[in-house]
């Protein structure tokens, strides 16, 4: 058991987290064991490990520093931690009480550490549930996750998955709390699951339909539309954590009414992930779109007391007018940003609003170009000015 | 550079007709273009149809001695049986073909590599997926180039060969949570070539064979006689010279200033219309390239039947020869020794370049196969870049 870290004292409503990532898989191309005789053309991943540290250690950060940026919420905190992770080598994730070294995430440990996140998840109406999941994945009727151990058993090719989106239903009727699925993985359909009778992998808990759903808030969120492939660059943070990182690390949130506080609820999330891989695709030759669901009512993950950020981007073409433009941008408070066009386009972070944005050429080469009034509201706000526009 | 492709004879809309110019057209823009420094979706390819003119049967081949050989029974709504077919008469003509695909691959990786995917082009029916197939294509053969003899294949089998292959030519790529691209074509085209090597060399094939060659050779007549008879006189063009011309003009409207070549590649009898075209229904076209393919340019103009035959040429056999079309700058002709609806250009025309391309494929099926074969793609953009 991999348990990482709990909250003292831990009654009280909180959230309890569960991340896996895959990054080994012995059976299936590259391993170090003997290949599945279907390995659906299947490797070895480098992202998963390291996405699934991305995303612990953001969840740890307030409790590792005060104040750091992670998974802060002062009406349900974080609770618990529980990690599973296949990588080549031993991998460890830095807590309070220093490193610890990860149990491996075979189906047996996922699905043991799935119960015991379940009971945690249900010990409070209250709580928050987050699954976290980055490693191969594969679509047929459903959406199933692959097990490090997947591929051992040629007679039982698929026993070694499992069914996440049923997984999510069976959850939503144990629990009264609020849940985040978080799923990094492909949804290539697969014609040879599609192919096989009798072996469809199971989802980590029966859905029991003789139960109603009564949580209070289901927000599921993929990396990739259905039969899409979610990427990683080699060696590093798979695009979709690495965006949903960036989300929750001050780039959405909607206001508290009356409060000095944003709320990330899984609308928020779904919306600012979706914009983020989108601003991805311009530099990406092969497109990621993520894929969301989002059910009940709002019940915010994080609530955090500073203001979102905005990923501005503002250019002016033909690119001889930006270069002798001075682009700004004006806030309805009067708080103005300006740019030198002549250092090309204007990338700047700045807090969500209304603002007025022009750019004016320094000898008149041009007339003035101005829009008032944009809204520019998180994650991205994206602009080309222009005679043409 | 807009490409204008001109369909010869036994060709009739249906789903075997556009899962065809599909898998072609993906083909060309994936492979050819990029070689003429052109991005494939910047390419145009336009192909007139002119089948509906052809040749029409009263009785629909009733005079056949086997009925069953009517058109209709090869435009099979269901793509797997004649993918099927494809992949048998791809085996005919290799002879290293065993019943088992992974020693076929530890004697000769590179063939097998172009099996296999010959075998998925076989079945392709989507341009985006053909073109797809078709960059993968280019891939593996690196690979095969790179690698005789992978460490992989020592241990590899029937069931994960597919799989092993399509790793390791991807290995490159941004690493994705599933094998995605081409992964299920190729496991298709693999799986085909697994099903047909039985069959390969045994009676199937026969008898496939005679049931469909009849049929063929029939539609191959009558679409060259209806086009000969009715093909008509600058002025008072007929139906199929009026179809192809407006394919060619619609190329023509869509050429630019940075994008303005013509290539027209005209398969089988498409070569015979499109020599009609440049001699004497539209002389005055200007083509950057023309490539015949499986045609029989040639051997009609053995037999003096276009309108611009003369028949003083060779004065005195065999010296001289027939100029080529002026509005041709550059023509290339196809031919297959297997294919025996092809013909040699060069010994009758001044200015063609014949080259020769093995399909691969039977007797039966060389005259359609040269588009069906990955490489044919490869060979054909190398030409043009010289």
């Amino acid at each position: 058991m991999t348990k990482v870290y709990e909250r003292n004292p831990l009654a009280g409503p909180g959230v309890h987290v569960l991340a896996i990532g895959v990054g080994d898989y012995p059976h299936l191309i590259d391993g170090a064991q003997k290949l599945a005789k279907m390995p659906l053309g299947l490797g070895q991943l480098s992202s998963p490990p390291l996405s699934l540290k991305a995303f612990v250690t953001w969840c740890l950060a307030p409790v590792m520093k005060a104040g750091a940026t992670g998974l802060q919420n002062d009406q349900c905190s974080l609770a618990t931690v529980e990690v599973l992770c296949s990588a080549k080598g031993a991998i460890s994730v830095d807590v309070p009480g220093g490193a610890v070294e990860l149990e491996r995430a075979t189906r047996a440990n996922i699905k043991a550490a799935f119960t015991r996140w379940r009971m945690r998840v249900c010990s409070d109406d209250n709580n928050i549930g987050v699954f976290y999941f980055c490693g191969h994945g594969i679509m047929v009727a459903d959406h199933y996750l692959l097990a490090e151990d997947f591929g051992d058993d040629d007679e039982a090719p698929w026993d070694k998955a499992f069914d996440v989106s049923n997984s999510l239903r069976a959850m939503e009727r144990e629990t009264k709390g609020a849940l985040y699925f978080l799923v990094d993985a492909c949804r290539q359909v697969s014609k040879k699951i599609a192919l096989t009778a009798g072996a469809i992998p199971t989802s980590l808990m029966v859905v029991d339909l003789e139960k109603a759903v009564v949580r209070s808030s289901a927000t599921l969120i993929r990396a990739t539309g259905e039969g899409k492939l979610a990427f990683a660059p080699g060696g590093k943070v798979s695009r979709f954590t690495d965006v949903l990182l960036t989300a929750l690390s001050g780039y959405c949130g909607i206001r508290t009414s009356g409060k000095p506080t944003w709320d990330v609820d899984g609308e928020t999330l779904a919306t600012a992930v979706r914009k983020l891989l989108e601003n991805n695709n311009k530099s990406s030759q092969r497109k990621q779109v993520s894929d969301q669901q989002i059910g009940g009512t709002s019940v915010p993950l994080l609530r955090v007391t500073t203001a979102p950020m905005v990923k501005v981007e503002i250019d002016l073409l033909p690119t001889e007018k930006r270069a002798v433009a001075q682009m700004s941008l004006t806030s309805s408070k009067g708080v103005k940003f300006v740019h030198d066009g002549s250092k090309g386009v204007l990338l700047k972070d700045i807090p969500g609003g209304v603002y007025d944005v022009s750019a004016q050429a320094a000898a008149h080469e041009f007339a003035d170009l101005s829009y008032p009034e944009e809204g520019v509201w998180p994650p991205v706000y994206e602009l080309t000015m222009g005679p043409a526009v | 550079m807009p490409i204008v492709f001109v369909h010869g004879v036994n060709n009739r809309a249906g789903d075997e007709y556009r899962d065809n110019e599909a898998g072609r057209n993906g083909f060309l823009k994936a492979i050819v273009a990029p070689a003429l420094g052109l991005k494939g979706k910047d390419v145009t390819i336009v192909s007139p149809y002119w089948g509906g003119d052809g040749a029409k049967f009263a009785w629909d081949m009733s005079v056949l001695p086997d009925p069953a050989d009517s058109y209709e029974a090869f435009g099979s709504e269901n793509d797997d049986p004649l993918a099927t077919e494809r992949v048998l008469e791809l085996l005919a003509k290799s002879p290293n073909a065993t019943g088992d695909p992974v020693e076929l691959a530890k004697a000769d990786f590179e063939g097998t590599v172009e099996l296999i995917y010959a075998s998925a082009l076989a079945a392709s029916s989507d341009q985006d997926q053909a073109q797809e197939l078709a960059a993968s294509y280019e891939r593996a053969m690196a690979y095969a180039t790179a690698h005789p003899k992978p460490d992989w294949l020592a241990t590899a089998e029937e069931s994960n060969f597919a799989d092993l292959l399509n790793h390791h030519v991807h290995a490159g790529d941004e690493e994705s949570f599933a094998a995605g691209g081409v992964f299920d074509q190729l496991k298709e085209g693999f799986s085909r070539l697994v099903n047909a090597l039985p069959a390969a060399g045994t009676e199937v094939l026969g008898a496939l064979g005679r049931r469909k060659l009849n049929a063929t050779v029939t539609r191959f007549a009558g679409d060259a006689f209806v086009y000969l008879s009715r093909r008509g006189a600058p002025g008072s063009e007929g139906t199929i010279v009026k179809l192809v011309l407006a394919g060619l003009d619609e190329a023509i409207a869509k050429k630019t200033a940075q994008d303005n070549k013509l290539i027209v590649i005209a398969h089988s009898f498409g070569g015979e219309v499109m020599y009609d075209i440049l001699t004497t229904f539209r002389p005055t076209l200007q083509v950057d390239c023309l490539i015949t393919v499986g045609s029989q340019v040639g051997l009609f103009e053995e037999m003096k039947v276009y309108l611009a035959s003369k028949d003083d040429i060779p004065k005195h056999y065999p010296d001289g020869r027939v100029p080529k079309p002026a509005g041709a700058k550059r023509w290339l002709n196809v031919f297959d020794m297997n294919d025996v609806l092809s013909y040699r250009a060069s010994p009758v025309f001044d200015g063609v370049d014949d080259f020769e391309y093995e399909t691969g494929y039977s007797t039966l099926q060389a005259h359609g196969g040269y588009f069906l074969r990955p490489s044919f793609y490869t060979r054909l953009a190398k030409r043009l870049k010289s």
